[in-house]
């Protein structure tokens, strides 16, 4: 490192070719840095092209032929397009009903135990899921729903409430059900942090005021609680909707199977199944393309009809 | 304080609640652990719930007498040993510059990262971007595409930024370069950021299922998630053992063996290490998360 004529002192002459010397290290540290988010972020969407041409593979993108939204009429007009798009907006939307609030529920339960062993003890519990792959969730739910043994359909049957076990994972009226299930006990716990540590930011002066006032558990749950967390709630709504059509691509893939795909075939597994297995590379673009304009749409809206309350959006 | 019976009614259910809740995580992990520990005969009777019946190793000797799997687990012990130190070291070099007026073209980088968290070329350009860098079917593509991530860039730059300055600075006015002033000062300073990231990126790389199925054909490559995935899958598919040297496996083992039983061991395999660093990662998880949230 010595061997520089100018070691490292911050010399008073200005000349950029001086400054850039002494600033070296700090230029090579980013350096390795731009190129990666160039080839591996910049090209991909450059590549995006594609979706508007016939892609040929030996003539590259900028060679191939413009065909304008082609690929995208082709795709709209097939008869996958409305089973893809219910089956993805639905587990969505069934996500988001079953999957937001219970975070919110369960942070604010939490909250209120007053042991701190119990609150961390239950805490640490709840996201170990979330340090699993979806493959062995899939694994693990598989055993528990299985119709051979498993827990779920032995307790109904001791119950008295079904006399065949039922095929949890194999039947296409049940596998919306199971998808937002294993998602929610995946994620419930994760998705308490963030708001457990933005309860936690609440002084607890007003706590103690209100309790003076008298106000009951609920009613500090509702006037207090709730309140403080309004800007987390929303912020994390927003960024939700983005994802309409983010039905979960990993955790879809692992679950569905042949029986299943009237069901169970989302966006992202289409548009994988068709561009890499079959290798119709500009439609499965001209797909994704779809997906995220739509995500782009969702989120401005949104976002636009939140600040239209008087609420803060996220820009 | 007066408690009011309606409080502590409240304050039992709860109790009562979320201990049941915390039995709906962790029992599943427990029911799996007891079945891998049956013989594969005696749990395909049933009524197997808390403690294994007819104890034995015998599951785990199986899957570990195969030589995919031991390949399939050198495969992602590799990459993630590998891409966790590249990806940490490479990211908070990356932050550090970035963490310093001194570089020219900051902001214009900064604004290159922040684009990546919103737009991306989606799944099939970088698929063909892959194949024409030659990732397809090579260790490399479980490395290299997760190296950088622009809210690792921006988490470290964050931490960098918060550090006492007059370390640094005296160290530059005894002549150290910014190389130096790095390995000596900064890396001690920041080791707590440095074991959480180092974690994450870890159990991302444990975790990753989907790199292997989109771009890895070659059956040598596939890490434990995906090989779980087609032992998960042999039952289901109708046809027990068929592609899979389940057939020669039970035989060889005493007949004690199952397909059920051998995923229940499988699971356990892919879970255990997570197991072993959970306690670390919770540790560092919530500041982590809070971190993350509110920067990114």
């Amino acid at each position: 490192m010595s061997t520089s004529s100018l070691p490292g002192k911050r010399s008073k002459d200005s000349s950029l070719s001086k400054e850039l010397w002494n600033n070296r290290y700090l230029y090579l540290f980013v350096l390795p840095g731009v190129v990666w988010f160039l080839v591996f972020c910049y090209q991909p969407m450059y590549g995006i092209l594609i979706a508007f041409k016939d892609y040929d593979i030996i003539e590259g993108v900028m060679g191939s032929e413009w065909v304008g939204l082609a690929n995208f009429r082709e795709f709209f007009n097939s008869p996958n397009f409305s089973v893809i798009l219910t089956n993805s907006i639905a587990i969505s939307l069934l996500k988001l009903v079953f999957g937001f609030p219970a975070p919110i529920i369960l942070a604010i339960l939490l909250n209120e135990v007053r042991s701190i062993v119990f609150k961390r003890i239950a805490q640490t519990i709840s996201y170990l899921p979330f340090f699993v792959s979806w493959v062995v969730v899939a694994g693990i739910w598989y055993e528990l729903f299985s119709t051979d043994g498993g827990v779920v359909n032995q307790l109904l049957a001791s119950l008295g409430l079904i006399e065949e076990p039922i095929f949890w994972f194999g039947d296409p009226d049940l596998i919306w059900g199971m998808i937002v299930a294993s998602d929610v006990w995946k994620g419930i716990g994760f998705g308490t942090i963030i708001y457990l540590a933005s309860i936690m930011s609440v002084n607890t002066d007003l706590y103690e005021s209100a309790v003076i006032d008298g106000a009951h558990r609920l009613r500090q749950i509702w006037h207090i609680t709730l309140p403080a967390i309004r800007p987390t709630i929303i912020l994390l709504f927003i960024l939700n909707m983005a994802g309409i059509l983010d039905a979960g691509f990993e955790q879809v893939y692992v679950m569905q199977n042949p029986m299943l795909l009237d069901k169970a075939e989302i966006i992202d597994t289409y548009v994988m199944k068709m561009g890499i297995f079959r290798a119709q590379y500009e439609l499965a673009t001209a797909v994704g393309v779809f997906k995220s304009v739509i995500g782009m749409i969702a989120l401005f809206t949104l976002n636009f009809l939140i600040k239209k309350t008087g609420e803060e959006g996220i820009f | 304080m007066i408690i009011s019976r309606g409080e502590k009614i409240f304050q039992g259910v709860n109790y009562v609640f979320l201990t049941a809740l915390s039995f709906l995580f962790v029992y599943p992990f427990w029911r799996i652990a007891a079945l891998s520990f049956s013989e594969g005969y005696e749990a395909s009777k049933g009524g197997i719930h808390f403690w294994p019946r007819a104890f034995t190793w015998d599951n785990y000797k199986a899957i570990f007498a195969r030589s995919d799997i031991l390949d399939a687990y050198a495969i992602t012990i590799g990459r993630t040993l590998i891409g966790a130190t590249l990806s940490i070291l490479l990211v908070s070099l990356m932050a550090y510059g970035l963490s310093k007026n001194r570089l020219r073209g900051r902001q214009l980088i900064n604004l290159m990262l922040i684009v990546t968290l919103f737009f991306n070329g989606g799944l099939i350009p970088t698929y063909l971007l892959f194949k024409s860098l030659g990732l397809l079917n090579s260790f490399w593509v479980y490395v290299v595409p997760s190296l950088y991530g622009a809210s690792t860039v921006f988490i470290f730059r964050s931490f960098f930024r918060a550090l006492p300055k007059e370390l640094e600075e005296s160290a530059h006015i005894d002549g150290a370069s910014d190389l130096t002033v790095y390995l000596k000062i900064v890396v001690p300073l920041s080791l707590p950021i440095f074991a959480t990231m180092g974690l994450f990126s870890a159990v991302g790389h444990w975790n990753d299922y989907m790199t292997a199925t989109l771009y890895v054909t070659k059956q040598d490559l596939i890490p434990v998630q995906s090989l779980l995935m087609k032992i998960l899958d042999l039952n289901r598919s109708g046809k027990p053992g068929s592609s899979f040297g389940m057939v020669d496996l039970v035989s060889d083992t005493r007949r004690t063996v199952t397909a059920q039983s051998i995923k229940m061991a499988t699971l356990v395999v892919v879970v255990f290490p997570i197991m072993c660093v959970y306690p670390f990662l919770q540790k560092y998880f919530v500041k982590g998360v809070i971190i993350g949230s509110l920067k990114g």
